[in-house]
């Protein structure tokens, strides 16, 4: 007892010579987990829409027959017992008649909620080429020209960068080829919109790396918001900022084009585009997507990948990674070329990760890596990629050959 | 990386996580917890007005996140127990002692053991004013208190501190005065 009187003065004392306890972790690694922990607390936000997106569409296909008794009272009893398979058909008729935006936005929605349950894409069509990449990789180019053309979808939100694989007849210059291609795109049988050849001169100016681009006097690239913007990245997307930094306008011969909102233009700069998320769209009654990357940048490839978790609504992108991808992702990491992903112990990547993978390895692409590693990935392989190996990056998203019949000549 | 993280990771990183830490005493938990700081700060910071210093709002959120991490971890039933005072500690498992602390003398390791035993409200308003260093009106504006909440609550603390420091010490003593 009598040793032990401290004076409260003594415990203050005490209390201030407590150790001053460090955090050892770097900041990097702070903010790599972080970026990860971030979007897994929002968990349940959006679990709850997806479960219930998931139940109403179950509703949906139970209650279809009826539902399309109620939509075309002619057709009664024989038609409902085709069920789901109906339903579906109904959907695309439905689409294609759907001439005011609301009945669009509606078909929208459908669709979105249809493919949040993937494996009903089967249904859609045939799942014959569900195994195939989409993307572009070295050995696909065997004595193909590459040339990549952003080309709007049906209702000019996006722009979808399709790689298409063409055969010079030799001597062309990389503008002359792009020109040509330009005539022979089959946008409407891919799903997209019809938009090449452009209405428009086009030149090239090797030394300076710009483009000229003149249009007649009764273009149609000003009218209207959508199609003015649309034009803009259209030219922005498609032409390779290796070899075009600047694009001028004119019009028939005079300085500037006239677009809508924005006035007379004369030039655009064309920027590096990087650093972006890539989403997958469904083109119409295509159980395939297009891997298209969304306009924002980020700083990290990890903030990229989070936001490839959820579908982007407002422009018809669908999430390119499964939400389980949330919770079997470790950690990310990487060296000057290599992006690692690290999976958990025991994990498995569902069945249909082709193409999540393909939008992993071109958001990679974009963020300048060379190649990524999956570490503890099982299956061994998905599609034709072996994942104990390094994975070369794609070289563009999208693939689309052209045998076309104006190079059949050779 | 965000540049908003940057700046509060060099200002205030390892005195959020020293806080933390004494509130929960593990380390990896201290991490964990750190980063939820970050997550709401980073959500938050648009938001935040100026009407306290970034501190003092920096270590509300601090205490916020561990407040919750306690309401959370525990079930409701040890979250009672601890509210009504039992010598819940005792019964509480042994932490290792992190190495900053077990090169300490003596008198420390235990004033760092006796800390488990004080209530939540008395342990944020030791930690913030004896290791922080903060003032009475910073602490008051961190836990939302009146001044006079702070005052007297830090004054039961070191009181009974006081009292579990000679408790300690009592039972310390016997086995090392067989020896001489």
């Amino acid at each position: 007892m009598k040793k032990s009187d401290l004076s409260e003065k003594q415990i203050e004392n005490l209390l201030r010579d407590l150790p001053k306890v460090t955090d050892k972790r770097s900041p990097e690694e702070i903010y790599q987990n972080l970026s990860v922990k971030r979007t897994r607390k929002r968990l349940p936000g959006w679990l709850v829409p997806s479960v219930a997106a998931s139940a109403a569409l179950i509703l949906l296909l139970i209650l279809s027959p009826s539902l399309s008794g109620w939509q075309n009272s002619a057709s009664n009893s024989e038609k409902a017992e085709s069920g789901a398979e109906l339903a579906k058909t109904e959907m695309k008729e439905e689409s294609q008649d759907a001439g005011d935006s609301v009945s669009r936005n509606n078909q929208m929605k459908f669709s979105n909620d249809d493919s949040a349950v993937e494996p009903n894409s089967e249904m859609q069509d045939g799942p014959l080429e569900q195994d195939q990449p989409t993307a572009v990789y070295s050995e696909d180019i065997n004595g193909y020209n590459v040339l990549t053309y952003a080309i709007p979808e049906p209702n000019a939100q996006i722009a979808v960068p399709i790689t298409v694989l063409v055969h010079s007849k030799g001597g062309e210059t990389w503008f002359e080829l792009f020109e040509q291609t330009m005539k022979t795109l089959q946008e409407e049988k891919w799903g997209l919109a019809d938009y090449f050849p452009l209405n428009a001169q086009l030149s090239y100016i090797e030394e300076t790396e710009e483009v000229h681009v003149d249009v007649p006097a009764d273009h149609q690239y000003g009218s209207g918001s959508a199609s003015e913007t649309a034009f803009e990245r259209i030219l922005a997307q498609s032409l390779p900022y290796e070899r075009v930094k600047k694009i001028n306008f004119s019009t028939e011969g005079q300085k500037g084009i006239e677009l809508g909102n924005t006035g007379n233009v004369t030039e655009l700069q064309i920027k590096d585009r990087k650093r972006h998320a890539y989403y997958f769209y469904y083109p119409e009654g295509n159980a395939n997507p297009y891997i298209v990357p969304a306009e924002e940048s980020y700083d990290t490839v990890a903030e990229a990948l989070q936001q490839m978790l959820k579908d982007r609504k407002e422009l018809g992108l669908k999430a390119s990674l499964p939400e389980q991808f949330r919770d079997d992702l470790v950690s990310l990491s990487h060296d000057e070329k290599v992006l690692l992903i690290k999976l958990a112990d025991g994990s498995r990547l569902p069945g249909d990760f082709l193409h999540s993978l393909e939008a992993i390895m071109l958001t990679a692409k974009n963020f300048g890596f060379e190649a990524v590693r999956l570490e503890n990935a099982a299956p061994d392989s998905i599609g034709p990629f072996d994942l104990s190996e390094v994975l070369p990056l794609p070289v563009g998203p999208n693939k689309k050959i052209i045998e076309g019949e104006k190079e059949v000549g050779e | 990386m965000d540049s908003v993280f940057d700046i509060l990771y060099q200002k205030y990183h390892q005195d959020l996580y020293r806080f933390l830490f004494y509130m929960v005493k593990n380390k990896e938990l201290a991490e964990d917890l750190v980063q939820e700081v970050y997550i709401r700060v980073l959500k938050a910071y648009d938001r935040f007005e100026g009407k306290s210093s970034e501190k003092t709002w920096l270590f509300s959120i601090a205490k916020n996140v561990a407040i919750d991490h306690f309401r959370k971890q525990k079930g409701w039933k040890q979250w009672l127990l601890e509210k009504l005072d039992f010598s819940a500690a005792q019964v509480r498992d042994q932490m290792p002692l992190p190495e900053e602390l077990a090169q300490q003398k003596e008198t420390i390791q235990r004033m760092y053991e006796c800390l488990d035993q004080c209530t939540v409200d008395q342990k944020m308003v030791i930690i913030l004013r004896y290791i922080h260093e903060l003032s009475i009106s910073e602490t008051a504006e961190v836990l939302s208190w009146t001044e006079s909440k702070v005052k007297t609550t830090q004054h039961r603390a070191i009181k009974a501190l006081k009292k579990l420091m000679e408790a300690t010490e009592k039972e310390v003593m016997p086995s090392e005065k067989v020896r001489p």
